[in-house]
């Protein structure tokens, strides 16, 4: 919920200073507050590097911007990034499919649930470190035993979220559907899929950030290239500076698109708008 | 057209998931005839919005049978429409939207005539101007208004009220009362109103007969015709006549009422 701000009930003609960046402050608040937040988190950054001022031990934002200059002209380096983009693109969107259809599974079908939903909180719980080595040894060193294992940790967030978005609607407004006689179809696309859009979006973008987190884990142990393998190469060379671009690249896709999904939130439920 | 409803030796018994069974209806008579406005009144659980879910056809009765025009009801038809005590708008539709729901079933009608009936209900309920908003912007009145004009918009014969002003404030539910009469117009359409309440100033005020209703299992403890001509301004609930029906009818259900909280 947002705060109701108090506007006053006369114009005020105060027209110092201090009042003017308060004007300026309270229209653009929450992108002065976002560039508050990342400007602080470098300095904070930056200072620590000046503490320890070793740079076999730690970067600061500063070197780590000159090593991402120097690294974008080695192929090796894009390479890396193309490898885990895809990895990500092809895991999560997997982990969005199957996640849609089981959670749509389980949440339309009672006996599907019952039988299911034990097998697939183990699964969840599970952790991915575990699975890791287990996709290599079944799929390979290859990239498909990657995708194998983000889809399989960010599954879980939209399977649980898309069968709690449909039983939510379906318990408030089942009635209104079969008191106006609605068939089955009209019931699904005018009642049960708007309805259940936010809570799948939510699912949705927890998804993703497992799924970013766990292309670290899904490289591992063991790849032919990626930001995670990239990441694990530099540790063991020593190369702290390369290290730190590899993590500010993978928490850069982690915001990025965390970014998009809740751009396609606003889009698909613009009704939303005035009540978050 | 208009209808009328047989409710014949109509029961409703329940399984609680505990196992224990409820005998919520026992043994309803009743006869709705087209252009009344009916009220059921009684106290809490005594199978008053069971049994207008019956004859809503969203229930079976479980012995009995619920005639409309001769045949037995088998589930909810579009010459049926009810108004929910919660208004159950759907958040993702403005208000024209919302009102559109039910008119969206019928495919007789185009986008266009189904555009100019959402917006006559509109001017009925009075939201004119507020077309475009959605659920969450309006007050618990406004979404009840709402809520009344999405089951006047199907032009139903009979609409079946479960409640509807329980969820808002005193003076608004005093004004709802007033204006309700405006809104549906039953006399002049023919229509059958079923409304269920808890308010017995309410079902007098609102009904031309007011049906009153024991502790479970719920049977007609009584039968009562409201004399004063429809549309009635507030007023009315200072006549002493208006004063002797309310008082009768407390008396009647005071001992149930009784037994409902001491359940």
């Amino acid at each position: 919920m947002s705060k109701i701000q108090d506007v006053p009930l006369e114009e005020t003609q105060d027209s110092s200073f201090v009042a003017s960046v308060k004007t300026v402050y309270n229209r653009h608040r929450i992108g002065i507050n976002f560039c508050l937040s990342v400007v602080l988190a470098l300095l904070t950054w930056e200072f620590i590097d000046f503490v320890f001022d070793d740079p076999d031990f730690f970067t600061g934002p500063v070197a780590v911007a000159l090593e991402f200059g120097v690294l974008i002209y080695e192929p090796r380096f894009w390479e890396n990034i193309n490898y885990s983009g895809t990895e990500l693109i092809y895991g999560f969107g997997l982990a969005m499919i199957l996640g849609v259809v089981i959670g749509a599974a389980v949440a339309f079908s009672r006996t599907l649930d019952e039988m299911f939903s034990p097998i697939l909180v183990g699964l969840y719980a599970t952790p991915r470190s575990v699975a890791a080595p287990l996709f290599i040894i079944w799929l390979g060193l290859g990239i498909a035993s990657k995708v194998g294992v983000i889809t399989l940790a960010s599954v879980f967030p939209v399977i649980i979220n898309t069968q709690a978005g449909i039983k939510n609607v379906q318990g408030e407004f089942r009635m209104l559907g079969r008191a106006f006689n609605i068939s089955f179809w009209a019931m699904l696309t005018k009642i049960i899929v708007p309805g259940s859009l936010p809570f799948l979006i939510a699912g949705l973008r927890l998804g993703y950030s497992r799924s970013v987190v766990t292309i670290m884990v899904a490289e591992l142990f063991g790849a032919e290239a990626g930001i995670g393998y990239m990441i694990d190469h530099a540790t063991q060379t020593f190369h702290v500076a390369e290290m730190m671009v590899g993590i500010s690249l993978l928490t850069i896709m982690g915001i990025a698109g965390n970014e998009i999904l809740k751009g396609v939130e606003r889009w698909a439920t613009p009704y939303r708008k005035t009540l978050v | 057209m208009s209808s009328s409803i047989q409710v014949e030796q109509v029961h409703k018994t329940f399984m609680k998931p505990t196992g224990e069974t409820v005998h919520a209806v026992g043994g309803v008579d009743m006869d709705l005839r087209p252009g009344t406005f009916y009220s059921f009144v009684g106290p809490s659980g005594c199978g008053k919005t069971t049994l207008l879910h019956m004859i809503h056809g969203l229930l079976p009765p479980t012995r009995g049978r619920i005639l409309l025009d001769g045949t037995e009801v088998a589930g909810p038809t579009p010459n049926k429409a009810v108004v929910f005590q919660q208004a159950l708008l759907l958040p993702w539709r403005n208000v024209t939207d919302n009102i559109k729901f039910g008119l969206e079933n019928d495919s007789t009608k185009t986008a266009t005539e189904r555009l100019e009936i959402c917006d006559k209900y509109t001017q009925i309920v009075g939201l004119r101007g507020f077309e475009s908003h959605y659920p969450h912007e309006l007050s618990g009145g406004m979404q009840q208004r709402v809520n009344l004009a999405r089951a006047l918009a199907v032009d139903p014969e009979i609409l079946l009220m479960d409640e509807p002003f329980a969820s808002l404030d005193a003076q608004t539910r005093l004004l709802m009362q007033e204006e309700l009469q405006r809104m549906i117009d039953w006399k002049n359409s023919g229509k059958i109103v079923v409304f269920v309440t808890h308010d017995i100033e309410e079902a007098v005020f609102l009904s031309d007969v007011v049906f009153c209703f024991s502790f479970r299992p719920g049977t007609i403890m009584k039968e009562i015709k409201v004399p004063f001509p429809t549309p009635r301004t507030l007023r009315v609930k200072e006549e002493p006549e208006f004063l002797q029906i309310k008082h009768d009818i407390w008396e009647l259900l005071a001992d149930e009422a009784r037994k409902a909280m001491e359940e």
